[in-house]
Protein backbone atom coordinates (compact mmCIF):
# COMPACT_ATOMS: atom_id res chain seq x y z
CA UNK A 1 0.00 0.00 0.00
CA UNK A 2 1.22 3.53 -0.99
CA UNK A 3 1.87 6.04 2.11
CA UNK A 4 -1.49 6.40 3.93
CA UNK A 5 -2.59 10.53 2.60
CA UNK A 6 -5.55 9.39 5.51
CA UNK A 7 -4.97 9.13 9.05
CA UNK A 8 -7.92 8.70 11.33
CA UNK A 9 -6.45 7.66 15.04
CA UNK A 10 -8.76 6.59 17.55
CA UNK A 11 -11.39 9.17 16.61
CA UNK A 12 -14.60 9.12 19.00
CA UNK A 13 -17.24 11.43 18.96
CA UNK A 14 -19.84 11.88 21.82
CA UNK A 15 -23.27 14.23 21.87
CA UNK A 16 -24.40 14.76 25.37
CA UNK A 17 -24.09 11.66 26.85
CA UNK A 18 -24.14 9.45 23.45
CA UNK A 19 -20.78 7.80 21.70
CA UNK A 20 -22.04 8.65 17.75
CA UNK A 21 -18.12 7.55 17.23
CA UNK A 22 -15.50 5.23 18.78
CA UNK A 23 -12.12 3.66 18.60
CA UNK A 24 -12.39 4.71 14.87
CA UNK A 25 -9.14 4.25 13.20
CA UNK A 26 -8.48 4.01 9.39
CA UNK A 27 -5.74 4.11 6.78
CA UNK A 28 -6.90 5.64 3.22
CA UNK A 29 -3.99 5.67 0.48
CA UNK A 30 -3.84 7.07 -3.11
CA UNK A 31 -5.84 6.30 -5.09
CA UNK A 32 -7.86 4.15 -3.01
CA UNK A 33 -11.34 4.15 -2.48
CA UNK A 34 -13.06 3.06 0.75
CA UNK A 35 -16.31 2.61 1.65
CA UNK A 36 -18.73 3.04 4.54
CA UNK A 37 -21.79 1.09 5.15
CA UNK A 38 -23.97 1.01 8.27
CA UNK A 39 -27.23 1.62 9.52
CA UNK A 40 -28.96 4.93 9.83
CA UNK A 41 -27.42 6.77 12.88
CA UNK A 42 -24.16 4.88 12.68
CA UNK A 43 -22.19 7.33 12.92
CA UNK A 44 -21.15 7.56 8.54
CA UNK A 45 -22.15 11.42 8.51
CA UNK A 46 -20.41 12.29 11.61
CA UNK A 47 -17.19 10.31 10.80
CA UNK A 48 -17.62 12.63 6.87
CA UNK A 49 -17.94 16.19 9.08
CA UNK A 50 -14.58 15.44 11.20
CA UNK A 51 -12.78 13.78 8.49
CA UNK A 52 -13.73 17.16 6.77
CA UNK A 53 -12.67 19.48 9.40
CA UNK A 54 -16.34 20.12 10.06
CA UNK A 55 -16.59 18.89 13.29
CA UNK A 56 -13.51 18.33 15.73
CA UNK A 57 -13.82 14.83 17.24
CA UNK A 58 -13.98 14.61 21.17
CA UNK A 59 -10.80 12.29 20.93
CA UNK A 60 -8.47 11.18 18.35
CA UNK A 61 -6.48 12.73 15.42
CA UNK A 62 -7.28 13.50 12.42
CA UNK A 63 -5.03 13.66 9.40
CA UNK A 64 -6.00 14.51 6.10
CA UNK A 65 -4.09 16.30 3.42
CA UNK A 66 -3.97 19.97 3.72
CA UNK A 67 -3.62 21.63 -0.05
CA UNK A 68 -4.89 19.36 -3.41
CA UNK A 69 -3.06 18.43 -6.37
CA UNK A 70 -3.19 21.98 -7.59
CA UNK A 71 -1.34 24.70 -4.84
CA UNK A 72 -2.87 26.44 -2.55
CA UNK A 73 -6.33 24.60 -3.57
CA UNK A 74 -8.25 22.87 -0.90
CA UNK A 75 -7.05 18.99 0.27
CA UNK A 76 -10.69 17.77 0.41
CA UNK A 77 -13.43 17.64 -1.88
CA UNK A 78 -17.06 17.10 0.32
CA UNK A 79 -20.28 16.04 -1.23
CA UNK A 80 -23.11 15.99 1.34
CA UNK A 81 -26.62 13.83 1.06
CA UNK A 82 -28.13 17.08 0.05
CA UNK A 83 -26.62 19.89 -3.23
CA UNK A 84 -27.23 23.43 -1.59
CA UNK A 85 -27.07 25.86 -4.46
CA UNK A 86 -28.30 28.64 -5.73
CA UNK A 87 -31.43 28.67 -7.33
CA UNK A 88 -31.13 31.47 -9.28
CA UNK A 89 -27.40 30.80 -11.11
CA UNK A 90 -26.42 28.20 -13.43
CA UNK A 91 -24.20 25.20 -12.91
CA UNK A 92 -21.05 27.18 -13.82
CA UNK A 93 -22.18 30.25 -11.97
CA UNK A 94 -22.45 28.50 -8.75
CA UNK A 95 -19.25 27.05 -9.74
CA UNK A 96 -17.30 29.91 -10.47
CA UNK A 97 -18.55 31.28 -6.86
CA UNK A 98 -17.57 28.62 -4.80
CA UNK A 99 -13.97 28.56 -6.90
CA UNK A 100 -13.78 32.33 -6.45
CA UNK A 101 -13.07 31.20 -2.42
CA UNK A 102 -9.42 29.64 -3.38
CA UNK A 103 -9.14 31.20 -6.86
CA UNK A 104 -6.29 28.97 -7.86
CA UNK A 105 -8.42 27.57 -10.78
CA UNK A 106 -9.11 28.94 -14.18
CA UNK A 107 -12.94 28.76 -15.87
CA UNK A 108 -11.82 26.20 -18.16
CA UNK A 109 -11.21 23.83 -15.26
CA UNK A 110 -14.89 24.60 -13.99
CA UNK A 111 -16.40 23.64 -17.24
CA UNK A 112 -13.80 20.59 -17.06
CA UNK A 113 -15.29 19.45 -14.19
CA UNK A 114 -18.89 20.10 -15.38
CA UNK A 115 -17.95 18.06 -18.35
CA UNK A 116 -16.84 15.03 -16.44
CA UNK A 117 -20.31 14.76 -14.74
CA UNK A 118 -21.82 14.40 -17.36
CA UNK A 119 -23.19 18.15 -17.05
CA UNK A 120 -23.02 20.73 -20.08
CA UNK A 121 -20.91 24.12 -18.62
CA UNK A 122 -22.23 26.06 -21.08
CA UNK A 123 -25.73 25.79 -20.47
CA UNK A 124 -27.61 28.58 -18.68
CA UNK A 125 -30.08 26.48 -17.07
CA UNK A 126 -30.77 27.90 -13.64
CA UNK A 127 -30.05 25.34 -10.75
CA UNK A 128 -33.45 25.87 -9.67
CA UNK A 129 -34.58 24.04 -12.33
CA UNK A 130 -32.39 20.98 -11.99
CA UNK A 131 -33.43 17.55 -11.05
CA UNK A 132 -32.25 16.47 -7.68
CA UNK A 133 -29.82 14.11 -10.25
CA UNK A 134 -28.46 17.10 -11.50
CA UNK A 135 -27.75 18.65 -8.88
CA UNK A 136 -26.44 15.43 -7.58
CA UNK A 137 -23.78 15.43 -10.66
CA UNK A 138 -22.97 19.50 -9.80
CA UNK A 139 -22.10 18.61 -6.61
CA UNK A 140 -19.40 15.99 -7.38
CA UNK A 141 -18.19 18.48 -9.66
CA UNK A 142 -17.67 21.26 -7.35
CA UNK A 143 -15.99 18.88 -4.53
CA UNK A 144 -13.38 17.63 -7.67
CA UNK A 145 -12.80 20.65 -9.75
CA UNK A 146 -10.29 21.98 -7.54
CA UNK A 147 -8.52 18.26 -7.67
CA UNK A 148 -8.14 17.66 -4.45
CA UNK A 149 -6.49 14.49 -2.92
CA UNK A 150 -9.41 13.06 -0.86
CA UNK A 151 -12.86 13.20 -2.05
CA UNK A 152 -15.43 12.64 0.95
CA UNK A 153 -18.74 11.51 -0.58
CA UNK A 154 -22.38 11.09 1.50
CA UNK A 155 -25.01 9.34 -0.24
CA UNK A 156 -23.66 10.65 -3.59
CA UNK A 157 -26.08 8.21 -5.31
CA UNK A 158 -29.32 9.85 -3.52
CA UNK A 159 -31.47 10.45 -6.51
CA UNK A 160 -29.55 9.57 -9.04
CA UNK A 161 -31.39 6.87 -11.57
CA UNK A 162 -29.45 3.63 -13.24
CA UNK A 163 -27.70 5.49 -15.69
CA UNK A 164 -26.69 8.56 -13.74
CA UNK A 165 -25.12 5.67 -11.26
CA UNK A 166 -23.48 3.57 -13.44
CA UNK A 167 -21.92 6.75 -14.65
CA UNK A 168 -20.74 7.79 -11.35
CA UNK A 169 -19.01 4.45 -10.67
CA UNK A 170 -17.24 4.73 -13.97
CA UNK A 171 -15.89 8.43 -12.86
CA UNK A 172 -15.14 7.94 -9.13
CA UNK A 173 -12.81 4.78 -10.44
CA UNK A 174 -11.21 6.93 -12.98
CA UNK A 175 -10.35 9.61 -10.24
CA UNK A 176 -8.84 7.37 -7.98
CA UNK A 177 -6.93 5.49 -10.72
CA UNK A 178 -5.95 8.39 -12.92
CA UNK A 179 -5.73 11.33 -10.57
CA UNK A 180 -4.66 8.93 -7.81
CA UNK A 181 -7.61 10.91 -5.73
CA UNK A 182 -8.10 8.94 -2.28
CA UNK A 183 -12.16 8.53 -2.08
CA UNK A 184 -14.12 7.82 1.15
CA UNK A 185 -17.53 7.04 0.29
CA UNK A 186 -20.72 6.53 2.86
CA UNK A 187 -23.58 5.11 1.00
CA UNK A 188 -26.71 2.75 1.72
CA UNK A 189 -26.44 0.67 -1.67
CA UNK A 190 -24.85 -2.03 -0.76
CA UNK A 191 -23.88 -3.05 -4.79
CA UNK A 192 -22.42 0.14 -5.89
CA UNK A 193 -20.46 0.30 -2.94
CA UNK A 194 -19.10 -3.40 -3.24
CA UNK A 195 -18.80 -2.09 -7.14
CA UNK A 196 -16.97 0.87 -7.07
CA UNK A 197 -14.72 0.49 -3.41
CA UNK A 198 -11.72 -1.43 -2.34
CA UNK A 199 -12.37 -1.96 0.70
CA UNK A 200 -15.81 -1.57 2.63
CA UNK A 201 -16.02 -0.89 6.58
CA UNK A 202 -19.15 -1.64 7.96
CA UNK A 203 -19.76 0.17 11.13
CA UNK A 204 -22.60 -0.31 13.87
CA UNK A 205 -23.45 1.98 16.81
CA UNK A 206 -20.21 4.47 16.25
CA UNK A 207 -17.78 1.46 15.91
CA UNK A 208 -16.51 -0.39 12.64
CA UNK A 209 -17.04 -3.72 13.09
CA UNK A 210 -15.97 -5.83 10.45
CA UNK A 211 -14.10 -4.58 6.93
CA UNK A 212 -15.09 -6.24 4.03
CA UNK A 213 -11.80 -6.09 1.43
CA UNK A 214 -12.09 -7.17 -1.95
CA UNK A 215 -8.92 -8.68 -2.01
CA UNK A 216 -9.46 -11.27 0.45
CA UNK A 217 -11.91 -13.47 -2.02
CA UNK A 218 -9.33 -15.90 -2.96
CA UNK A 219 -9.53 -16.94 0.74
CA UNK A 220 -13.67 -17.29 -0.11
CA UNK A 221 -14.62 -20.45 1.83
CA UNK A 222 -15.25 -23.65 -0.47
CA UNK A 223 -18.49 -25.58 0.01
CA UNK A 224 -18.80 -28.93 -1.27
CA UNK A 225 -21.91 -30.87 -1.81
CA UNK A 226 -21.83 -34.87 -1.40
CA UNK A 227 -23.74 -37.55 -3.40
CA UNK A 228 -25.55 -38.33 0.07
CA UNK A 229 -25.35 -38.26 3.93
CA UNK A 230 -22.74 -40.92 4.16
CA UNK A 231 -19.85 -39.13 1.80
CA UNK A 232 -20.38 -36.25 4.07
CA UNK A 233 -18.89 -38.62 7.12
CA UNK A 234 -15.71 -39.56 5.18
CA UNK A 235 -15.54 -35.99 3.91
CA UNK A 236 -15.55 -35.11 7.86
CA UNK A 237 -12.62 -37.15 8.77
CA UNK A 238 -10.25 -35.70 6.09
CA UNK A 239 -11.26 -32.78 7.13
CA UNK A 240 -10.38 -33.28 10.61
CA UNK A 241 -7.09 -35.12 9.60
CA UNK A 242 -5.98 -31.88 8.07
CA UNK A 243 -7.06 -29.58 10.55
CA UNK A 244 -9.48 -27.25 8.62
CA UNK A 245 -12.34 -25.36 9.87
CA UNK A 246 -15.36 -25.79 8.48
CA UNK A 247 -19.75 -25.49 8.97
CA UNK A 248 -21.97 -28.48 7.95
CA UNK A 249 -24.91 -26.31 6.28
CA UNK A 250 -26.76 -29.31 5.06
CA UNK A 251 -27.05 -32.94 5.54
CA UNK A 252 -24.77 -33.48 2.23
CA UNK A 253 -23.28 -29.67 2.44
CA UNK A 254 -20.14 -28.01 4.08
CA UNK A 255 -18.78 -24.61 4.45
CA UNK A 256 -14.56 -25.18 3.79
CA UNK A 257 -12.48 -22.08 5.26
CA UNK A 258 -9.60 -23.27 2.85
CA UNK A 259 -6.45 -21.64 0.95
CA UNK A 260 -6.49 -24.42 -1.56
CA UNK A 261 -7.24 -24.03 -5.14
CA UNK A 262 -10.24 -25.85 -6.35
CA UNK A 263 -8.75 -28.68 -8.49
CA UNK A 264 -6.10 -29.51 -5.72
CA UNK A 265 -9.21 -30.13 -3.27
CA UNK A 266 -11.10 -32.10 -5.36
CA UNK A 267 -8.00 -34.82 -6.45
CA UNK A 268 -7.76 -34.92 -2.64
CA UNK A 269 -11.31 -35.64 -2.28
CA UNK A 270 -11.67 -38.27 -4.80
CA UNK A 271 -8.52 -40.26 -3.44
CA UNK A 272 -10.15 -39.87 -0.05
CA UNK A 273 -13.33 -41.86 -1.23
CA UNK A 274 -15.39 -38.82 -1.18
CA UNK A 275 -18.42 -38.54 -3.87
CA UNK A 276 -19.01 -35.26 -4.64
CA UNK A 277 -21.75 -34.34 -5.80
CA UNK A 278 -20.77 -30.33 -6.73
CA UNK A 279 -18.20 -27.76 -5.28
CA UNK A 280 -17.53 -23.88 -5.57
CA UNK A 281 -15.83 -21.06 -4.30
CA UNK A 282 -18.12 -17.82 -3.46
CA UNK A 283 -17.05 -15.25 -1.56
CA UNK A 284 -19.73 -13.81 0.89
CA UNK A 285 -21.03 -10.22 -0.93
CA UNK A 286 -21.15 -7.41 1.02
CA UNK A 287 -24.55 -7.64 1.51
CA UNK A 288 -24.28 -11.32 2.78
CA UNK A 289 -21.64 -9.75 5.43
CA UNK A 290 -23.52 -7.24 6.23
CA UNK A 291 -26.66 -8.84 7.03
CA UNK A 292 -24.90 -11.29 9.25
CA UNK A 293 -23.50 -8.27 10.71
CA UNK A 294 -26.67 -6.51 11.29
CA UNK A 295 -29.26 -9.05 12.15
CA UNK A 296 -26.68 -12.07 13.62
CA UNK A 297 -24.83 -9.88 15.33
CA UNK A 298 -21.80 -11.81 13.85
CA UNK B 1 -9.89 35.65 1.47
CA UNK B 2 -12.27 37.86 2.90
CA UNK B 3 -12.41 40.12 0.32
CA UNK B 4 -12.88 37.46 -2.01
CA UNK B 5 -15.69 36.17 0.35
CA UNK B 6 -17.42 39.41 0.42
CA UNK B 7 -17.85 39.54 -3.24
CA UNK B 8 -19.06 36.20 -3.41
CA UNK B 9 -21.78 37.47 -1.01
CA UNK B 10 -22.70 40.03 -3.52
CA UNK B 11 -22.50 38.87 -5.95
CA UNK B 12 -25.20 35.75 -4.87
CA UNK B 13 -27.12 38.22 -2.82
CA UNK B 14 -27.61 41.24 -5.18
CA UNK B 15 -28.58 38.63 -8.26
CA UNK B 16 -31.59 37.13 -6.23
CA UNK B 17 -34.60 37.61 -8.62
CA UNK B 18 -36.20 38.70 -4.47
CA UNK B 19 -33.37 41.10 -4.01
CA UNK B 20 -33.87 42.40 -7.46
CA UNK B 21 -37.87 42.88 -7.24
CA UNK B 22 -37.43 44.47 -4.30
CA UNK B 23 -34.57 46.81 -5.07
CA UNK B 24 -36.64 47.73 -8.39
CA UNK B 25 -40.05 48.06 -6.91
CA UNK B 26 -38.69 50.04 -3.87
CA UNK B 27 -36.67 52.52 -6.45
CA UNK B 28 -39.84 52.69 -8.93
CA UNK B 29 -41.86 53.65 -5.45
CA UNK B 30 -39.65 56.58 -4.96
CA UNK B 31 -39.99 57.36 -8.25
CA UNK B 32 -43.47 57.95 -8.64
CA UNK B 33 -43.68 59.86 -5.62
CA UNK B 34 -40.90 62.07 -6.42
CA UNK B 35 -42.74 62.30 -10.23
CA UNK B 36 -46.45 62.33 -9.15
CA UNK B 37 -46.28 64.08 -5.35
CA UNK B 38 -44.57 67.03 -6.08
CA UNK B 39 -46.93 69.03 -8.72
CA UNK B 40 -46.51 71.36 -11.09
CA UNK B 41 -42.66 72.29 -10.05
CA UNK B 42 -44.21 75.43 -8.74
CA UNK B 43 -45.68 76.62 -5.11
CA UNK B 44 -48.03 73.58 -3.43
CA UNK B 45 -51.30 73.83 -4.61
CA UNK B 46 -53.93 72.79 -2.09
CA UNK B 47 -54.02 69.18 -3.14
CA UNK B 48 -50.55 68.35 -3.22
CA UNK B 49 -49.09 65.43 -0.88
CA UNK B 50 -46.36 67.94 1.36
CA UNK B 51 -45.00 71.40 1.27
CA UNK B 52 -42.54 72.56 -0.85
CA UNK B 53 -39.52 73.64 0.98
CA UNK B 54 -39.12 77.39 2.76
CA UNK B 55 -38.12 79.16 -0.61
CA UNK B 56 -41.76 78.20 -1.43
CA UNK B 57 -40.80 75.99 -4.55
CA UNK B 58 -40.25 72.51 -4.80
CA UNK B 59 -36.37 71.63 -5.20
CA UNK B 60 -34.69 68.01 -5.54
CA UNK B 61 -33.87 68.47 -2.29
CA UNK B 62 -37.53 68.77 -1.20
CA UNK B 63 -38.54 65.95 -3.74
CA UNK B 64 -35.79 63.83 -2.15
CA UNK B 65 -35.76 64.13 1.05
CA UNK B 66 -39.47 65.30 1.85
CA UNK B 67 -41.66 63.07 -0.66
CA UNK B 68 -39.50 59.78 -1.32
CA UNK B 69 -38.41 59.99 3.03
CA UNK B 70 -41.14 56.71 3.44
CA UNK B 71 -39.12 54.63 0.66
CA UNK B 72 -36.10 55.44 2.87
CA UNK B 73 -37.45 52.98 5.78
CA UNK B 74 -38.70 50.52 4.08
CA UNK B 75 -35.82 50.26 1.58
CA UNK B 76 -33.28 49.26 4.32
CA UNK B 77 -36.08 46.72 5.91
CA UNK B 78 -36.39 44.60 2.55
CA UNK B 79 -33.00 44.71 1.45
CA UNK B 80 -32.28 43.83 5.34
CA UNK B 81 -34.58 41.03 5.14
CA UNK B 82 -32.88 39.42 2.00
CA UNK B 83 -29.49 40.14 3.15
CA UNK B 84 -30.52 38.86 7.03
CA UNK B 85 -31.85 35.99 6.27
CA UNK B 86 -28.81 34.57 4.23
CA UNK B 87 -26.88 33.00 7.07
CA UNK B 88 -30.44 31.27 7.90
CA UNK B 89 -30.65 30.15 4.55
CA UNK B 90 -26.88 28.49 4.08
CA UNK B 91 -27.40 26.76 7.85
CA UNK B 92 -30.73 25.19 6.59
CA UNK B 93 -28.94 24.69 3.29
CA UNK B 94 -26.28 22.96 4.26
CA UNK B 95 -24.16 25.75 2.12
CA UNK B 96 -22.00 26.89 4.64
CA UNK B 97 -20.02 22.92 4.52
CA UNK B 98 -19.06 23.72 0.79
CA UNK B 99 -17.20 26.65 1.53
CA UNK B 100 -15.98 25.90 4.90
CA UNK B 101 -14.11 23.03 3.40
CA UNK B 102 -12.38 25.39 1.27
CA UNK B 103 -11.98 28.30 3.69
CA UNK B 104 -10.61 25.75 6.37
CA UNK B 105 -11.36 27.85 9.34
CA UNK B 106 -15.24 28.50 10.92
CA UNK B 107 -13.90 32.03 12.16
CA UNK B 108 -12.71 33.28 8.77
CA UNK B 109 -15.66 31.68 6.82
CA UNK B 110 -18.31 33.23 9.34
CA UNK B 111 -16.07 36.55 8.88
CA UNK B 112 -16.44 36.81 5.28
CA UNK B 113 -19.94 35.75 5.14
CA UNK B 114 -20.93 38.50 7.73
CA UNK B 115 -19.00 40.92 5.88
CA UNK B 116 -20.60 40.42 2.49
CA UNK B 117 -24.14 39.77 4.35
CA UNK B 118 -23.12 43.87 5.64
CA UNK B 119 -21.87 45.12 2.44
CA UNK B 120 -24.90 44.01 0.56
CA UNK B 121 -27.30 45.65 2.54
CA UNK B 122 -25.22 48.51 2.80
CA UNK B 123 -24.83 48.81 -0.99
CA UNK B 124 -28.54 48.31 -1.91
CA UNK B 125 -29.77 50.70 0.24
CA UNK B 126 -26.76 53.41 -0.29
CA UNK B 127 -27.58 52.74 -3.98
CA UNK B 128 -31.20 53.04 -3.66
CA UNK B 129 -30.83 56.39 -2.39
CA UNK B 130 -28.60 57.70 -4.92
CA UNK B 131 -30.56 56.64 -7.93
CA UNK B 132 -33.70 58.49 -6.49
CA UNK B 133 -31.39 61.48 -5.54
CA UNK B 134 -30.00 61.23 -9.02
CA UNK B 135 -33.40 60.95 -10.78
CA UNK B 136 -34.97 64.18 -7.75
CA UNK B 137 -31.83 66.31 -9.30
CA UNK B 138 -32.60 64.97 -12.36
CA UNK B 139 -36.17 66.17 -12.73
CA UNK B 140 -36.09 69.52 -10.55
CA UNK B 141 -33.66 72.63 -9.68
CA UNK B 142 -30.95 71.95 -7.41
CA UNK B 143 -31.39 74.81 -5.19
CA UNK B 144 -29.54 75.52 -2.60
CA UNK B 145 -29.94 72.97 0.33
CA UNK B 146 -32.52 74.46 2.55
CA UNK B 147 -32.21 74.17 6.45
CA UNK B 148 -36.24 73.00 6.72
CA UNK B 149 -35.40 70.11 4.28
CA UNK B 150 -32.55 68.78 5.89
CA UNK B 151 -33.29 66.01 8.26
CA UNK B 152 -30.19 66.46 10.47
CA UNK B 153 -30.23 69.99 11.91
CA UNK B 154 -26.01 69.87 11.88
CA UNK B 155 -24.86 73.14 10.38
CA UNK B 156 -22.50 72.17 8.55
CA UNK B 157 -24.25 70.23 6.19
CA UNK B 158 -25.84 73.70 4.74
CA UNK B 159 -22.64 74.77 3.32
CA UNK B 160 -21.42 70.65 2.14
CA UNK B 161 -25.20 69.83 0.63
CA UNK B 162 -23.11 67.04 -1.17
CA UNK B 163 -21.67 66.01 1.86
CA UNK B 164 -25.13 65.75 3.66
CA UNK B 165 -25.75 63.79 0.48
CA UNK B 166 -23.37 61.30 1.23
CA UNK B 167 -23.74 60.93 4.74
CA UNK B 168 -27.66 60.15 4.59
CA UNK B 169 -26.51 57.24 1.97
CA UNK B 170 -24.09 56.31 4.11
CA UNK B 171 -26.30 56.63 7.38
CA UNK B 172 -28.97 54.59 5.39
CA UNK B 173 -26.60 51.95 4.58
CA UNK B 174 -25.52 51.84 8.15
CA UNK B 175 -29.24 51.08 9.22
CA UNK B 176 -29.85 48.55 6.54
CA UNK B 177 -26.74 47.03 7.97
CA UNK B 178 -27.97 46.81 11.24
CA UNK B 179 -31.25 45.16 10.09
CA UNK B 180 -29.18 42.54 8.21
CA UNK B 181 -26.69 41.49 11.22
CA UNK B 182 -30.16 41.92 13.98
CA UNK B 183 -31.02 38.89 11.61
CA UNK B 184 -27.84 37.48 12.08
CA UNK B 185 -27.96 37.23 15.46
CA UNK B 186 -31.28 35.99 15.51
CA UNK B 187 -30.13 32.87 13.23
CA UNK B 188 -28.84 31.39 15.79
CA UNK B 189 -31.91 30.73 17.59
CA UNK B 190 -34.14 30.51 14.30
CA UNK B 191 -33.38 28.68 12.00
CA UNK B 192 -36.50 29.62 9.58
CA UNK B 193 -35.00 31.94 7.17
CA UNK B 194 -38.18 33.49 6.66
CA UNK B 195 -38.85 34.30 10.28
CA UNK B 196 -35.81 35.77 10.75
CA UNK B 197 -35.61 37.40 7.84
CA UNK B 198 -38.89 39.05 8.82
CA UNK B 199 -36.97 40.25 12.21
CA UNK B 200 -36.18 43.52 10.55
CA UNK B 201 -39.48 44.67 10.85
CA UNK B 202 -39.57 44.04 14.11
CA UNK B 203 -36.38 45.65 14.95
CA UNK B 204 -37.53 48.62 12.83
CA UNK B 205 -40.51 48.98 15.73
CA UNK B 206 -38.50 48.10 18.67
CA UNK B 207 -35.95 50.47 17.53
CA UNK B 208 -37.61 53.51 16.23
CA UNK B 209 -41.75 53.33 18.22
CA UNK B 210 -39.63 53.93 21.96
CA UNK B 211 -37.78 57.02 20.60
CA UNK B 212 -40.80 58.62 18.76
CA UNK B 213 -42.88 57.91 22.05
CA UNK B 214 -40.40 59.14 24.56
CA UNK B 215 -39.49 61.48 21.99
CA UNK B 216 -35.81 61.64 22.89
CA UNK B 217 -34.87 64.27 20.11
CA UNK B 218 -33.65 60.87 18.13
CA UNK B 219 -36.78 60.46 16.14
CA UNK B 220 -40.22 61.88 15.59
CA UNK B 221 -42.37 58.99 13.68
CA UNK B 222 -45.48 61.29 14.16
CA UNK B 223 -43.78 63.88 11.80
CA UNK B 224 -42.73 61.73 9.60
CA UNK B 225 -46.01 59.85 9.37
CA UNK B 226 -47.44 63.56 8.69
CA UNK B 227 -44.22 64.77 6.09
CA UNK B 228 -43.46 67.68 8.51
CA UNK B 229 -40.17 68.60 9.25
CA UNK B 230 -38.25 66.34 10.66
CA UNK B 231 -35.13 67.11 13.00
CA UNK B 232 -32.89 64.34 13.68
CA UNK B 233 -29.83 63.97 15.40
CA UNK B 234 -26.97 63.00 12.80
CA UNK B 235 -24.53 61.64 14.99
CA UNK B 236 -27.20 59.80 17.46
CA UNK B 237 -28.61 57.78 14.70
CA UNK B 238 -25.39 56.90 13.26
CA UNK B 239 -23.51 56.17 16.46
CA UNK B 240 -27.35 53.89 17.46
CA UNK B 241 -26.75 52.08 13.81
CA UNK B 242 -23.35 51.68 15.09
CA UNK B 243 -23.78 50.38 18.46
CA UNK B 244 -26.13 47.61 16.73
CA UNK B 245 -23.79 46.61 14.57
CA UNK B 246 -21.05 45.72 16.60
CA UNK B 247 -23.32 43.94 19.11
CA UNK B 248 -25.29 42.01 16.20
CA UNK B 249 -22.39 41.27 13.93
CA UNK B 250 -19.89 40.69 16.98
CA UNK B 251 -22.27 38.59 18.79
CA UNK B 252 -23.32 36.53 15.52
CA UNK B 253 -19.38 36.01 15.01
CA UNK B 254 -19.16 34.62 18.65
CA UNK B 255 -21.61 32.25 18.58
CA UNK B 256 -21.46 31.21 14.81
CA UNK B 257 -17.63 30.72 15.34
CA UNK B 258 -18.71 27.91 17.59
CA UNK B 259 -18.89 24.39 15.96
CA UNK B 260 -22.11 23.31 17.80
CA UNK B 261 -24.36 26.27 16.53
CA UNK B 262 -23.87 24.87 13.31
CA UNK B 263 -24.16 21.35 13.64
CA UNK B 264 -27.83 22.13 15.66
CA UNK B 265 -29.75 21.10 12.92
CA UNK B 266 -33.36 22.16 14.22
CA UNK B 267 -32.05 25.13 15.57
CA UNK B 268 -33.34 26.76 19.43
CA UNK B 269 -36.62 27.47 17.75
CA UNK B 270 -38.28 26.08 14.38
Amino acid sequence: MNKAIVTVKNVGKVYGSHWALKDINLEIAPGEIVGFVGPNGSGKTTLIKIMAGLITPTEGIVNVPKEGLIPDSAGIGLVMESAPFAAHLSGYKNLELLAYIKNVISANEIRQAIQIVGLDPESGKKVGHYSFGMRQRLALAQAIMERPRLLLLDEPTNGLDAQAIIELRDTLKSLAKENGIAIFLASHLLTEVENVCDRVLMVKQGKIRKTFNKSDNGRAPVIVQTTDASDIEKLLIWLKAHGLTYQVLKANEVSIDIDMPVPQLVNSLVQANVNIEGIIKKAPTLEEEFISLLIKGE
Amino acid sequence: MIFRQIIIELKRLMTRPIYLIAFTVLILLGMGLIYFSVGDGGPAGPGEFAAPDASGYWTAWSALLRVALPVFLLIPVFIGFIAGASLAEDRHSGYWQFALVRVNSRIKWVFGKIAGIFAASFAGTSLSFLLLALFSFLLYPSAPLDASIASFNEEFFGNSPYLYLGSVAVMLGLGAGAMAGFSCLASIWIKNPYVVGALPFAFLLFSLVPYSLTRLQLFDLFSLLSLQSTYLSFESITFSWLVYLIICYGGAIIFFGRESIFNNKKGILK
